[in-house]
């Protein structure tokens, strides 16, 4: 490790990796951002004409993965060229198939933690704050909500990125293993019970709004925003998508308003 | 006015930057978008009621595999600026001003989507050129590619917000006096 590569060289490629999508394209999909974000490691080790090219040839080829989860294959393949580098045999065969075996599995996690839990869960925190705010005594402080929102998805993307590219740099393909350490499973129940909370948030704000109340006394209907919020995280449990039950607590909302 | 609606484009069109090239950290959402363009017109709460309405009307779309999603960002930038600006010059209530602002922009995100195909088949022939040339071993080829590519993405966001901005005011402002009559 770091025989060749510089951790100054990981920076560069860490940054560069932010450029992944850039020239996204039909045909070959992140080719060209990938090879852009292995250039510095490129430049380190190949220096003669002829290794540049065949470093071109081999890494412009069809990729597509998750955003968040390409400094990871990234660092695995800057390991390979390295080990190539110091004339272990073999390790360029080995790069095709690791990049394309990799990309499938690691869209399809980044997929379901980043698009399908993170970016509602980091929104719904965001537009929650906004709604506290927005009428009361400091309507500047709404504009934390927008903010809160960028920080908590950008600080496990960050997460995220950093880890991949240096631990795929440092253990190879091990990083399979790294990843499943992140512990991204746990890390979806823990967002689903926030989820639930924050849906919970939100009857106990419509309904007062609206002017609904199911019990006479306070204390009871505290009791029951309580139980609907545990209803809630057996929903999320059930795999019922946050977003419908969004949607089912304002319908129901109007539904009590209107017709009750 | 005019230097407000350049400053207003300018600023959106740097964190469209972000929507496909900075593999999305969130600030092209309009829930970012719409406050800031509320914040440099005056007017933070019509821009967070045109994020709210823009991220919920399109809330399922997700940039999964080949799939494009419609532009959110001219939406939110044209939508929340069109209601700040018109709103001493249009007497209607805030929300009737809103929905008719969204009316009017809502196209520009399916033309930033017609606009954006078009530049990743471009992506294709440039990326197949890339291929072809690969055996001279030039690297600064990508780096020009990447480059004009995030130039590509800016210079689309600010035309799709400028030109409505500013030539669509006046338009606007005449078909609403005109239904309003």
């Amino acid at each position: 490790m770091y025989k060749l590569i510089k951790r100054t060289d990981l920076l560069k490629i860490l940054f560069r990796s932010l450029l992944i999508e850039a020239s996204w394209n039909f045909e070959a999909m992140q080719n060209i951002g990938f090879t852009y974000g292995l250039l510095p490691a490129g430049k380190r080790l190949y220096k003669t004409r002829e290794e540049r090219a065949a470093f071109l040839k081999r890494h412009l080829k069809f990729f597509n993965t998750h955003p968040a989860m390409a400094p990871a294959i990234m660092g695995v393949v800057i390991n390979m060229e390295e080990r190539h580098k110091l004339g272990e045999a073999g390790a360029l065969e080995q790069i095709e198939g690791i990049k394309t075996s990799m990309m499938g599995p690691l869209a399809a996690i980044g997929d379901n933690v980043f698009w399908e839990y993170l970016r509602p869960f980091s929104a719904v925190v965001g537009v929650s704050i906004v709604m506290l705010f927005k009428d009361s005594n400091h309507p500047y402080l709404a504009l934390l909500g927008p903010l809160v929102t960028v920080i908590i998805y950008n600080a496990i993307n960050a997460f995220v990125r950093y880890r991949g590219l240096v631990q795929g740099y440092e253990r190879g393909v091990d990083i399979l293993s790294v990843i499943r350490g992140f512990n991204l499973t746990a890390l979806i129940d823990k967002l689903k019970f926030s989820s639930a909370l924050i849906l919970g948030l939100t009857v106990a704000l419509i309904f007062p709004t609206l002017n609904i109340r199911v019990f006479g006394a306070d204390i009871l209907n505290s009791l029951l925003f309580l139980g609907v919020t545990l209803l809630f995280f057996g929903m999320l449990k059930i795999k019922i998508f946050p977003t419908v039950i969004f949607y089912s607590i304002i319908a129901a909302a109007i539904l009590f308003k209107y017709i009750l | 006015m005019p230097f407000d609606i350049l400053l207003v484009s300018l600023v959106a069109a740097v964190l469209a930057i972000d929507v496909r090239t900075i593999g999305g950290t969130m600030i092209s959402r309009p829930l970012v978008v719409g406050p800031l363009v509320g914040l440099l017109l005056g007017n933070i709460g019509i821009g967070l009621i045109v994020a709210i309405l823009v991220e919920l009307l399109w809330i399922g779309m997700l940039p999964v595999g080949a799939y494009l999603p419609v532009e959110t960002l001219p939406v939110t930038t044209v939508a929340a600026g069109l209601t700040i600006l018109l709103k001493d010059t249009i007497s209607l209530p805030q929300y009737s001003l809103i929905i008719f602002a969204l009316m009017a922009a809502i196209p520009l995100g399916y033309v930033g989507r017609w606009l954006e195909i078009h530049i990743r088949n471009l992506n294709s022939v440039l990326s197949a050129y890339l291929v072809r040339q690969a055996g001279k071993g030039d690297f600064s080829r990508i780096s020009l590619i990447q480059g004009l590519n995030v130039l590509i993405t800016f210079l689309k966001s600010f035309l799709l917000c400028f030109l409505p901005l500013y030539f669509g005011r006046g338009i606007l402002e005449n078909i609403v006096h005109s239904l309003l009559k």
